[in-house]
């Protein structure tokens, strides 16, 4: 036993646990750890706002007139009807828990700017059955815009929705100026379309 | 009542594990053994600590106590007792309280198995490592994710758990085996840490984990195998695995781990790899608290989620303070770490386990890369992409394909050096086996060179494998299916079976969605499916569920399947249940896609043909058994860490300056007779 | 050499049958090509899971989207392009080869090759080191060594 120890004595100098060496690879050693931790969670917590705008702002605005009919049986409706009037195209769904935040709000904003005739709100349901969404105006009212069916997804799809609540401001001339992919509330809204009528994106 | 005894319980295993730290922590430094041997106490404590919560978590649910505000949230006075037990870990609270009780329980059975050596500092040390673990833990439940928090008004019912959760039975067993396997790596990971803590860095404390660490990796792997059985079984959209981060949390350890069961073979054998072993066990135990980070604190939905989660900061804190412990600890003890061995020749066994951890490290970073890559991205740049299922496809098929001939080779390549001849006479029939499946399924009209492939590497894998348990049980009986080895070819087989079904499932499965009236019937991958007509069926007010449509499909116009769609009443989404004809070929997993929306109207059903898909579940439940297997010792213990006689085979061998037997042996010999010697003196050979 | 003819024999063959089975067998129906894109597509409103597998209704309606498409005589990769301008390219499941996320794909390889690198270095070196180390001297210790082995043990 003692002459195979020795044998290993010989070769390979044995390696005292503080040798200078071993400091200096602890010493390497953490600060490679904290140096990739220190960047992961700086990544984390200094991470930019998402940009959230969506890819249809600028361009015209995709046509909502293909709709399975309206939540009130009316007509079909067409954005070319808005035409010299700001429009709020709203994505919505009755599951959806900032929809129901965000209803009242809607009503407000709509109750204000009907009597103003600038702008209306226009609401699509998105991935909902039509009676669920009779129950949701019947319970929380009606705030008096068209609800259009969408067409198995076409608009959402067309304007790039990926879940409600998601609304886009379209100006008179029938262009998406902004999306919101979250719950809005009027005063939002109001600056929204002001920043527009100035002509502020 | 319920909330106060929950809470008492969730305090006195935070108590005990600081308790317990501080003991030991001074037992150690000052060396006072009375001190040391007082870890045991402390491990029962928290384990009782735990359980007390876990008991009044219980009690709560199942006497619907809806003052708790985590009962008012996840259960339903109409849900069934077996959901109601299992709606314990159907959130986040209650899942680190799962969490905990197992940590509890490896804990205080880690501390009654080594009882015997209670004074000794590797296992002090250990006991003290699971036990700061515990703090962590328990803080979690204390604190950010305490379950036993109240409501007031107290409500009269609940919604129950999500619907999810409480569509199939294998929720009841998944998620706490799932927890046996990851938690399970604690131990293991303890005694690493002893092992650099006290500098007793030889073999011993890989021989006396070695259990722990197949029992967290079986479990893991058994729990693993029944999610994706939960996702095929419930979730109707037809496959079982998704690449989910959710999955993918679980796969990460899962691979770390396989990876360390094989290369701990070469450190027994030679000595080598202690580095590389201790990171990868390490790293396992790391990587349990990642995916723990990575799938409940929200940051995968967005960066911005993370910031509001406070649970999020504590568990990525904990995996920091557990990367640079260890890292630390192996740079301190890097000279000791050093091992003076060397690998002959790749074409050997040792060789081929090495390029086994090379592929399994390649694996792991692919699935982590894709896994946190959409975090980088929209932290860097502010938009995120999406890692899905075509770039871990394409990045995993070839290390999935490398890996499996190597599973066909390596089994057969002796320690040290193999020789061609040597080769070809162990591969002759394994090779000849899988030479004509393949010409055979090429024959019979099957298309697609990858997945030929991958039945003929399925098949001299498994060729391979069975070879060695024939010579194995022709040696020694109905022991040639036990130990390490014999229990490993098992496994092997079991992944071949896994190996083989999905190459299958990718390349041959079918699938339609067809809209059917009434009497109406298609043809899918060769299967006749007629649609009959739905039933609906409603319920109570009280019922969580509105309704439940069902529809009757007659399959090859035989028995009748019944697809669901089950209309809960907080979700306007109905939840999907498949039916499946199971087949040793093929299963036909038939989906009510869309209801009809008048009596009598069309439905839309799905229909996919998914060829071996039982055989995933077969091969799984042979990894498991292989792996109890392996856990049995037969004779002597394995790894000869004492000073022996040199085998035989250098005896015959002549004495010339190769660097061949004796070597070996000069190599290995003083670090770990020394080691072993220190912590087992009982155990050492005469 | 006679010995090694069987083996040869069942490459040849393994090779022949591989071969059979390589035969391009890609589907060119519309409804393939609609389910080939459609599973590289995420579902808009689901977490991870493609369009293809996906039953809510923005996964029809993608698969609507897409089959319209091709009837108009679009490319795939016009399709897919079409898809990712409307939802951004995070819809994309595979992630592109370019820019910043071209590192998700370039990264495993790179490492790969450097560690199987290091690793080959490593065998050329244990290969060199083992020939060059047992000198006279530990022959003589090892004979020394084993000497006492064989009394004592």
């Amino acid at each position: 036993m003692s002459q195979v120890t020795e044998v290993r004595g010989a070769g390979e100098p044995a390696g005292a646990p503080d040798a200078p060496r071993g400091k200096r690879s602890v010493l390497f050693a953490v600060i490679l750890a904290a140096v990739v931790l220190g960047a992961f969670v700086v990544l984390l917590v200094g991470a930019k706002e998402p940009d959230s705008r969506s890819t249809v702002v600028g361009k015209p605005a995709p046509s909502i007139d293909r709709a399975f009919g309206t939540l009130k049986g009316g007509d079909r409706v067409s954005l070319a009807d808005f035409r010299g009037r700001y429009v709020v195209l709203n994505f919505f769904a009755s599951w959806c828990t900032p929809c129901v935040t965000e209803h009242p709000e809607l009503v407000r904003f709509q109750k204000q700017h009907a009597a103003l005739g600038d702008a209306t709100v226009v609401q699509v349901l998105y991935s909902d059955k039509p009676a669920a969404a009779r129950q949701f105006f019947a319970e929380r009212g009606d705030g008096g815009w068209p609800v259009l069916i969408d067409d198995e997804g076409r608009f959402a799809l067309d304007y790039g929705v990926t879940g409600p609540p998601t609304s886009f401001l379209i100006d008179p001339q029938g262009f998406v100026l902004a999306s919101v992919k979250s719950a809005i509330d009027q005063a939002g809204l109001e600056d929204l379309l002001n920043r527009a009528k100035q002509g502020r994106p | 009542m319920n909330a106060v005894l929950g809470s008492m319980g969730v305090l006195l295993g935070l108590a005990g594990a600081i308790a317990g730290v501080a003991a030991l922590a001074t037992g150690l430094v000052t060396r006072k053994e009375s001190l040391l041997r007082s870890g045991t106490v402390y491990a029962l404590m928290v384990l009782a600590g735990a359980v007390t919560a876990f008991a009044a978590m219980e009690r709560a649910l199942l006497t619907h106590d809806f003052s708790l505000k985590y009962v008012a949230d996840n259960h339903s006075r109409s849900t069934p007792t077996m959901y109601t037990i299992a709606s314990l870990w159907s959130r986040l609270e209650g899942s680190i309280l799962l969490w905990a009780l197992i940590l509890a329980g490896y804990g205080a059975a880690m501390a009654w198995r080594f009882r015997a050596r209670r004074g000794d500092p590797v296992v002090a040390w250990a006991t003290l490592v699971v036990l700061s673990v515990s703090i962590f833990f328990f803080a979690l439940l204390a604190g950010p994710a305490d379950p036993f928090g109240t409501v007031r008004p107290v409500p009269l019912n609940g919604p129950g758990p999500n619907p999810l959760l409480q569509n199939h039975p294998l929720m009841l067993v998944h998620p706490p085996i799932l927890y046996l396997g990851y938690v399970g790596f604690t131990v293991p990971f303890a005694f690493a840490i002893a092992a650099l803590a006290t500098g007793r860095l030889g073999e011993g404390w890989l021989v006396e984990t070695r259990r722990w660490t197949l029992l967290a990796w079986g479990c893991l792997t058994i729990g693993i195998a029944m999610g994706a059985w939960w996702s095929y079984e419930v979730l109707g959209w037809g496959g079982f695995w998704a690449w989910d981060p959710v999955e993918n949390a679980s796969f990460l350890p899962w691979l770390t781990a396989t990876a360390y069961l094989h290369s701990v073979m070469v450190q027994e054998r030679r000595g080598m790899l202690r580095v590389w072993n201790l990171s990868l066990l390490c790293a396992t135990f790391a990587l349990t608290i990642l995916g723990t980070f990575l799938t409940r604190s929200g940051v995968l939905e967005s960066v911005h989620a993370f910031s509001n989660s406070s649970i999020g900061h504590w568990i990525l804190a904990f995996f920091a303070v557990i990367v640079v412990v260890v890292i630390g600890l192996i740079g301190w003890r890097g000279d000791r770490l050093r091992s003076p061995g060397t690998i002959d020749s790749p074409v050997s066994r040792e060789g081929a386990f090495l390029i086994n951890n090379l592929l399994f490290a390649a694996f792991a970073f692919v699935v982590l890369l894709g896994t946190v890559f959409p975090l980088v991205t929209e932290a860097l740049k502010g938009d995120r992409i999406t890692v899905g299922r075509p770039y871990f496809d394409r990045m995993s098929a070839p290390i999935a394909v490398s890996l499996l001939f190597l599973m066909a080779v390596a089994p057969v390549l002796p320690w040290r050096k193999a020789s061609a001849e040597t080769l070809r006479t162990r591969m002759q029939w394994p090779l000849t086996f899988a030479v004509a499946v393949t010409v055979v399924l090429a024959a019979s009209g099957l298309r697609g060179w990858l997945a030929l492939l991958a039945f003929f590497l399925g098949g001299l894998g498994g060729g391979s494998a069975v070879r060695q348990l024939i010579l194995a049980t022709r040696r020694n009986g109905w022991r040639g299916l036990v130990g390490r080895t014999n229990g490993g070819m098992v496994v092997h087989i079991g992944v071949v079976l896994i190996a083989v079904a999905f190459a299958a499932s990718a390349a041959y499965a079918s699938r339609a969605e067809v809209s059917l009236t009434e009497g109406q019937s298609t043809t899918v991958g060769g299967h006749k499916v007629t649609y009959l007509g739905t039933d609906t069926r409603r319920f109570a007010a009280s019922n969580p569920k509105a309704a439940v449509v069902t529809a009757r499909l007659r399959v090859d116009d035989g028995r009748v399947y019944v697809p669901a769609i089950t209309q809960y009443r907080t979700q306007t989404q109905g939840i999907g249940t498949p039916s499946v004809r199971t087949g040793l070929l093929e299963d036909v997993y038939t989906t009510l896609v869309q209801a009809p929306s008048e009596p009598g109207g069309p439905a839309t059903i799905g229909v996919l043909v998914h060829p071996l898909t039982v055989w995933l579940w077969i091969g799984a439940g042979l990894m498991g058994l292989g792996t109890m297997l392996a856990a049995f010792r037969v004779g002597r213990p394995i790894p000869p860490v004492t000073p022996r006689p040199p085998p035989p085979t250098g005896r015959r061998q002549p004495e010339r300056p190769r660097a061949g037997g004796p070597k070996r042996q000069l190599d290995r010999v003083p670090v770990g007779a020394r080691d072993r010697t220190l912590t087992t003196p009982g155990k050492a050979t005469p | 050499m006679r010995r090694w003819l069987p083996l040869a024999l069942l490459g040849a063959l393994l090779v022949f049958a591989l071969a059979l089975a390589a035969r391009p067998q890609v589907d060119h129906s519309e409804a393939a090509r609609v389910t080939r894109i459609a599973s590289e597509v995420r579902c808009p409103t689901c977490r991870g899971q493609s369009a293809a597998e996906s039953d809510a209704e923005a996964a029809t309606a993608v698969k609507t989207f897409i089959r319209e498409r091709l009837g108009q005589g679009a490319s795939d990769a016009q399709v897919k392009a079409e898809l990712a301008d409307r939802f951004g390219t995070s819809i994309l499941l595979r992630p592109p080869a370019s820019g910043v996320s071209g590192l998700v794909w370039a990264l495993p390889v790179a490492a790969f090759i450097l560690a199987a690198g290091g690793l080959a270095y490593a065998f050329w070196r244990w290969r060199s080191r083992g020939l060059r180390q047992a000198s006279d001297e530990d022959v003589v210790l090892v004979a020394r060594a084993r000497r006492t082995w064989e009394r004592t043990g």
